[in-house]
């Protein structure tokens, strides 16, 4: 006889009560687990989609306008590449250089936009019918129009800028959006036909995460800002990044208090199992005590014993949250999450550690069991 | 040695023991009689330090019982002193042997050596053929003898048995009475026996009835109650 052996022995032969202790944890780790899934999941995607709606940091030059000239300002194109050996630059998605003027086609006052093959990574959305259906960026002599820019132009094959004549081989699709009345050309084109070659007027960045603990928008923008010239400045784009911020702080909250409530009934069910066992085991306890039982012994037995229970309802738990992932993860989050499997181990033993610790006031009932009036009793 | 002396003891407002006095000398078999009701069973817990005296002296191997902590309380439990209930007490998800090797694994036996000595006294009281049955498996007299090979099985000086032979056949009651004398005589072991079965209580050297009032001294009501179960027995 061994401390383990007695507490299985006790544990597993009182069947209907291990298996309904054992259940009410797995369904309590279930609905944690199968919770943080989810939630995981769905901030993952509410993170992917915020991540969709656009830059979220603009360099912009430091001022807006030259006061001398009155000329638009600009600074080096090259900047986008110290932006791309920053240190966390590996956390960006896109970091897009533009430059853009206004300029008259077909007798209206048109914004031009000079873009780069990044504009269509910052800009996930854009969906382009024509020849550029699958560039979405115009090449020298060619130009985009927006949807509403398009109609305008009533269908033109072509229009005139700058005294050049450019095709229209692409043609965005509504984005309700400014985009909708500009024309976009190629960076490098419009760099020529404004006499800026190499400068550009911002830059736009897209991070990868908005809210990642270890570098927030704000702090992408804090690096980028330590890494350029004093020419331009970092501005993260607040509001979008405040609100994409406070969402997801907002669904890790209410995901994160659903999870924590759903434990505490777990441990709860299973701290009331094994309280409520101590009074059906009086007469054994006296036995044991009777025995020669010591307190500390009775305090590990019934620790134990929680742990036992613990175990097995923590790996059926595990299993019960991943089938309730995969049954409601592609209707609440698009897909299948999956848990990192380093740390399935910890969440057993998380698990064993929850049983132990339910089972510490059965085990105080236990240890204040007067054996002398139970044997008594039972006489 | 055992010595009670003006022990007072009672549950709530009932009392059981008012200065009660009593010696038991090492090895001797000893009887405790009275009808039920008593105190048979409360003097065996006292002794067995499951209860504690509210006043007077118990002394047990020269131990004050009275004095000692509870964790002493415990080791004295363990070592010595083992005890025999009529309901036997047997742990009911645990098989014979591992019923019997119990006591062993609370002293920090190696499982080793408990198996071996549980096995030895299985064989003693002539189970070792059912080790491996479950208490409900066994039949009545089955499960008294496994109760007394795990209170035997620790060696403790002193053996306490509690109306055993209570749920017992007339030739299961001679078997264990046997057995108990045998291992008095032939261990040296006090043996205090409670019963109100005359029978086994003939078996003990010495007969102690706690319904007598020169043992023990009874509240009005217990002396009136007493008197009354004596008449009708009579």
């Amino acid at each position: 006889m061994r401390a383990l052996e007695l507490a299985v022995k006790d544990t597993v032969g009182r069947r209907r009560r291990f298996f309904v202790s054992v259940a009410s944890l797995a369904i309590g780790i279930a609905i944690f687990m199968g919770t943080n899934l989810l939630s995981e999941a769905f901030e993952e995607r509410t993170r992917d989609e915020l991540t969709r709606l656009g830059a979220n940091i603009v360099v912009l030059p430091e001022a807006v306008a030259d006061p001398a000239s009155g000329d638009h300002l600009t600074f080096p194109q090259g900047y986008t590449d110290r932006i791309r050996h920053t240190p966390n630059a590996h956390m960006l998605r896109a970091v897009s250089a533009k430059l853009a003027t206004s300029a008259r086609i077909g007798g209206r006052v048109v914004r031009i936009e000079g873009i780069t093959a990044d504009e269509a990574q910052v800009k996930l959305w854009w969906r382009v019918g024509g020849r550029l259906a699958s560039s979405r960026i115009p090449r020298e002599r060619e130009i985009m129009l927006g949807s509403e820019l398009a109609s305008l132009l009533e269908g033109r094959s072509s229009v005139e800028l700058f005294g050049r004549r450019f095709e229209v081989s692409g043609v965005l699709d509504p984005t309700g959006s400014a985009d909708d009345r500009k024309a976009f050309l190629s960076l490098a084109t419009l760099q020529e036909l404004l006499g800026k070659p190499g400068r550009v007027d911002s830059i736009g960045i897209s991070t990868a995460c908005i809210s990642c603990p270890t570098m927030t928008v704000f702090d992408h923008a804090r690096e980028i800002a330590e890494a350029l010239p004093a020419d331009v400045r970092v501005v993260p784009v607040r509001q979008i990044a405040d609100s994409q911020v406070a969402t997801l702080r907002q669904v890790k909250r209410i995901s994160g208090a659903l999870a924590i409530l759903v434990l505490c009934f777990a441990t709860a069910l299973i701290l009331s199992q094994l309280y409520a066992s101590v009074a059906e085991q009086q007469r054994e306890i006296g036995i044991l005590v009777s025995l020669g039982m010591t307190p500390r012994q009775l305090w590990r037995h019934f620790v134990l014993r929680g742990v036992l229970i613990g175990i097995p309802g923590g790996v059926l738990g595990i299993v019960g949250g991943l089938v309730l992932g995969v049954a409601l993860g592609p209707s609440i989050a698009g897909f299948v999450p999956l848990p990192s499997w380093y740390w399935l181990p910890s969440a057993i033993a998380v698990a064993g550690g929850l049983g132990a610790m339910a089972s510490l006031p059965a085990a105080a009932r236990a240890v204040a069991v007067e054996p002398g009036r139970i044997m008594r009793e039972g006489t | 040695m055992i010595i009670l002396e003006s022990v007072c003891f009672g549950y709530g407002s009932t009392e059981v023991f008012s200065n009660f006095s009593l010696h038991i000398r090492e090895g001797e078999f000893v009887a405790i009689t009275g009808p039920s009701g008593s105190g048979k069973t409360t003097l065996l817990h006292l002794i067995s330090g499951l209860e504690r005296p509210q006043a007077g002296r118990l002394l047990v191997r020269d131990l004050d019982l009275c004095s000692l902590s509870n964790a002493e309380l415990n080791e004295y439990r363990r070592t010595t002193v083992s005890i025999v209930y009529q309901a036997f007490n047997l742990i009911p998800y645990l098989t014979a042997i591992e019923n019997v090797t119990l006591p062993l694994y609370l002293r920090g036996m190696s499982p080793c050596e408990q198996r071996q000595a549980a096995q030895m006294m299985l064989e003693r009281v002539g189970l070792a053929r059912k080790q491996h049955h479950l208490p409900r498996e066994l039949s009545m007299g089955e499960c008294q003898r496994v109760a007394i090979a795990r209170s035997l099985v620790t060696r403790a000086p002193i053996l306490l048995a509690d109306e055993p032979s209570g749920n017992l056949d007339d030739e299961n009651t001679i078997g264990l009475m046997r057995l108990l004398d045998e291992v008095n005589r032939g261990e040296r072991r006090t043996v205090i026996l409670a019963t109100h079965d005359a029978r086994a209580a003939a078996y003990a050297g010495r007969r102690v009835d706690l319904g007598g009032l020169e043992q023990r001294h009874l509240s009005s009501d217990g002396i009136a109650r007493y008197k009354e179960e004596r008449n009708e027995m009579v």
